[in-house]
């Protein structure tokens, strides 16, 4: 999974984008974003790690 | 906190003893019961126009008087049989006069084709329906029936309460009892009915998964941005009468009171922008006060002095659309949000360490959106 640059939200007026930033996540080519965040989930409770799997499959994001 | 006032209505040939029995399930959720009586009403009573329409302005001079009395804005019902027909008659003629919170229909003989869709999406006449149905259910059948042999006399009746409404908005959730008239009132599901009523107030056993999740999420985000976590925050925001509100108790060091009364609209800061497009939203405080139109004044008197950034996390179901992955049929919004200073990574969107972190901590949510969307149904927490 690939996810472009955080970019700041196109629709907004010109005084909010300094302060907004929407996260856009893109699909379905690969990179390093589900791995790093298994990682840091890795030494994290049990509940988050299964909550975050559960996210992953019903969203069909399997690395 | 204001309280949320339950009006109950039975049907006919009837004094409704289940309005007593529901009491006590009422209670334990903070609910308070408002029984209504309009005394046996027979079912030759129920032939005629003008006596139906003697009913359904008796229930709207009672709920008016209630309103009045009380102050409250919207009440809940709970109605069973001939008490569906009369509250949603009576919603009707009221034309926007009258508006409910939260409606338990049991054995409902109120048209199939009702038209939720406008009276809840677009009128906002009502937030939430649980329409408690039975296949077995024979007596909506005959008002059925009755109806459309009756004519121009006949009361706007269906089978709902048997075979359910037709295109239901997904605010209406069809639950389905075994049985038939009478078994729709079953003592069994009186819990599930108030805790569908009391949302978004949570019972104890979701409130406490919601909980643990959030004060993991904050921990683990305070650890990732190598910030205090005295210094870290996080809330949960719920929709709720077409606002967004903090989820009571599913917070975590939230410590500045005034900030548990905030009212944003799907339009404001980080979180409605991240409940509106299904999309992970930060913002950060770049001067003295935070840029105007960000949050109207009163909203953002109430917010901690010293909040430096949020990050808002959309609660709902990821799918991927369009190469995109978003947030579906959202529930509400987890927010996690600093204090006093704007981590170094937030300040550099592009980081890739930090996309990882936001992706790991929105996905972490989706134990929070199951428990949220099964409380909002009334169902109680289910083991995995």
């Amino acid at each position: 999974m690939t996810i472009e640059p955080s970019a700041p939200a196109a629709s907004l007026p010109a005084p909010e984008t300094a302060e907004i930033t929407r996260f856009v996540f893109r699909t379905p080519s690969t990179s390093g974003v589900l791995q790093r965040a298994r990682e840091l989930l890795a030494a994290a409770p049990r509940e988050l790690s299964e909550s975050f799997e559960q996210a992953v499959r019903g969203a069909g994001l399997q690395a | 906190m204001p309280v949320k006032i339950v009006v109950t209505l039975h049907g006919i040939r009837t004094h409704g003893r289940w309005q007593k029995e529901v009491t006590p399930y009422l209670a334990r959720h903070g609910l308070v019961p408002y029984h209504l009586d309009y005394g046996w009403f027979g079912v030759l009573s129920f032939l005629f126009p003008w006596t139906r329409a003697r009913r359904v302005q008796w229930l709207r001079d009672e709920l008016r008087d209630l309103a009045d009395r009380t102050g409250a804005r919207r009440v809940s019902v709970i109605a069973h049989s001939f008490g569906t027909w009369l509250a949603l008659e009576a919603l009707e003629a009221e034309n926007g006069g009258l508006r409910y919170d939260r409606m338990v229909l049991t054995g409902s003989i109120v048209r199939r084709d009702f038209p939720w869709d406008a009276v809840i999406r677009r009128h906002g006449w009502v937030q939430a329906v649980r329409n408690e149905r039975a296949r077995g259910d024979h007596v909506v059948r005959l008002a059925a029936w009755f109806a459309r042999l009756a004519g121009p006399v006949a009361p706007r009746a269906g089978a709902s309460g048997a075979d359910g409404f037709l295109a239901p908005p997904a605010q209406v959730r069809e639950t389905l009892v075994a049985g038939g008239h009478s078994e729709v009132l079953n003592i069994a599901n009186y819990d599930r009915w108030a805790r569908f009523i009391a949302y978004p107030s949570l019972p104890p056993d979701h409130l406490r998964v919601v909980q643990t999740l959030v004060q993991q999420i904050r921990a683990l985000a305070a650890a990732e941005l190598d910030l205090d976590p005295a210094l870290v925050r996080a809330n949960v925001f719920v929709p709720e009468g077409g606002t967004l509100r903090m989820l009571r108790g599913a917070w975590d060091n939230m410590t500045h009171a005034p900030e548990h009364d905030i009212v944003l609209r799907f339009d404001h800061g980080s979180t409605g922008r991240a409940f509106r497009d299904g999309m992970p939203f930060s913002i950060r405080r770049k001067a003295r006060s935070w840029t105007a139109g960000v949050l109207p004044g009163p909203q953002q008197a109430r917010l901690h002095p010293r909040l430096q950034w949020v990050l808002s996390l959309p609660i709902g179901r990821l799918v991927t659309h369009d190469q995109v992955t978003v947030a579906r049929d959202v529930v509400g919004v987890l927010n996690v949000d600093g204090l006093d200073t704007v981590p170094a990574m937030l300040q550099t969107p592009g980081d890739a360490a930090l996309k990882a972190l936001v992706f790991a901590l929105w996905a972490t949510t989706e134990k929070i959106r199951r428990s949220l969307a099964l409380a909002d149904t009334g169902e109680p927490l289910h083991d995995d």
